[in-house]
């Protein structure tokens, strides 16, 4: 597979890669680790007239921890991530995320930055050039048309993201930096719910840090993944838990549910959220949050070996296994 | 258009002339004449092309030669010491690690990254750390003894 030619920029400081980003915005790609960005050049699903290497960036990859929480650089590795101690200490479902990414050689190389920033994915979608060429273009690709569920202007491909749903979970907030300056958003509004256009950031924005509140006394949390094979694969379907426990009465006083790889979008989930708060740890309180959470999952069959029935199932057993394993943690 | 740049591999630097678009595998085995890194799927889920930067494991094929600038690239071709082989290669001869080859520069790649790092590995450490490469004669079982043996010596 062929990548089309481009012009490199290779900028030293975060200012020189905010304003190449911006004097070619629209234009541009940005290479953290290059993990996801790559496949997607040789499938030419991306053809930027720019790539910004951000290998030279100085304060890129570094993961502090003060009594506000951790600060993670958006370039740092996710193995990097992975065996920080005090990432291990405060955030282990970050790290049990983290960990859980395709293979060693792509968590030594790709960022936490890229994994939350990566692109949606779908069967049809993500195939090198001559494949396609069989049938016209589908939508995300420019042309009218979704392959896959045969509707026309709107794109399903799916949000599969390790990271994300852990990082939703644990309350992160993500820094955006651009040539106007910074701001900081919940990490939940980085995302739009639309696969054509996952991330809501403009384009000449980007994600230079990620914050985690330290944890709360009393809360725990988890991750939970489903994929055929236990390494190299996306989820199939992903579920993490927080919660918090209330020290007089032993009851949950407060809940954060988040999926992945059932839809456009990382998404926390509210009613799941709801079904937890204020309850006592019961088979029935379990169950009725990780119905919630099938609810609000919306698979599509454009993954391999995804079957959407699968998935949905998945993302109760994983629900039920993440809220317990959750209260675990919390306990300890 | 094609850019000088200077790339470090194995403890020798290498000017070559290349375009951005070029991935390091290209340029590994193109333009140096290493050809141990296979390619195989391109899209990083096989492992074949897995090459050492900077001491960690990293796939050649998703990595721009550009990159690579002022990294430490290792290849397996910079592994044996003049006629002797690095001890991961003589365990994989010793325990017939070997079937095709294709896939073993890329598992002995991954296995010198995990062994420098820990070099006391146990065999789920070793079972992670070779999750990404991918054997399609299916020889795992012999592949993570020969690693395991190397690591048993160290212990």
């Amino acid at each position: 597979m062929r990548i089309e030619p481009f012009t490199y920029l290779r900028p030293a400081t975060w200012q020189e890669a905010c304003a190449a980003l911006a004097e070619h915005a629209g234009r541009t790609c940005i290479l953290a680790g290059g993990t996801d960005l790559l496949p997607r050049l040789k499938q030419q699903v991306a053809r930027p007239a720019y790539v910004i290497d951000m290998t030279d960036v100085a304060k890129y990859s570094y993961v502090h921890s003060d009594a506000s929480g951790l600060c993670i650089g958006a370039g740092t590795t996710l193995q990097t991530i992975a065996a920080a101690a005090n990432v291990q200490k405060q955030a282990p479902a970050l790290v049990e995320a983290a960990s859980k990414v395709a293979s060693q050689q792509i968590r030594n190389v790709g960022t936490v930055g890229g994994n939350l920033c990566q692109e949606t994915r779908c069967w049809y979608y993500n195939q090198s050039l001559s494949w396609k060429r069989a049938k016209p273009p589908c939508y995300k690709a420019g042309g009218e048309i979704c392959h896959v569920v045969n509707k026309p202007s709107q794109c399903y491909a799916a949000f599969q993201g390790d990271t994300a749903p852990a990082l939703l979970a644990l309350d992160a907030q993500v820094k955006i930096i651009s040539t106007h300056g910074e701001r900081t958003i919940p990490l939940e509004l980085l995302y739009s719910g639309k696969s054509e256009s996952p991330l809501t950031i403009a384009s000449d924005e980007m994600v230079a840090e990620i914050r985690i509140p330290a944890p709360a006394a009393g809360s725990g949390a988890s991750y939970m993944k489903f994929s055929h094979r236990r390494a190299v694969d996306f989820p199939l379907a992903a579920v993490a838990v927080w919660l918090k426990k209330d020290g007089g009465n032993g009851r949950i006083a407060e809940a954060r549910l988040a999926i992945s790889g059932v839809g456009s979008a990382p998404i926390r989930v509210s009613k799941a959220e709801e079904a937890l708060t204020g309850q006592e740890m019961t088979v029935e309180v379990i169950a009725a949050a990780a119905d919630a959470a099938v609810k609000a999952a919306r698979p599509v069959n454009n993954l391999h070996h995804g079957q959407p029935a699968l998935r949905r199932q998945m993302v109760g057993i994983l629900s039920r296994l993440a809220i317990e394993e959750a209260e675990k943690n919390a306990r300890e | 258009m094609k850019k000088f740049i200077q790339l470090m591999v194995n403890g020798e630097a290498h000017e070559v002339a290349a375009s951005a678009q070029r991935t390091l595998l290209e340029v590994l085995r193109e333009d140096l004449g290493l050809t141990g890194a296979k390619e195989a799927c391109g899209i990083g889920t096989c492992g074949a092309c897995t090459v050492l930067v900077n001491g960690k494991a990293a796939l050649a094929c998703l990595m721009l030669a550009h990159t690579a600038v002022g990294k430490e690239i290792t290849t397996i071709e910079g592994l044996a010491k003049g006629q002797e082989l690095h001890p991961l290669q003589k365990a994989f001869l010793d325990h017939g690690s070997v079937q095709c080859g294709f896939c073993s520069p890329g598992m002995i790649m991954s296995a010198k990254s995990l062994l420098d790092e820990k070099p006391a590995a146990t065999q789920e450490e070793i079972r992670v750390a070779l999750a990404g490469n991918l054997c399609r004669c299916t020889g795992y079982a012999k592949i993570v003894e020969a690693v395991s043996a190397v690591a048993e010596k160290t212990r």
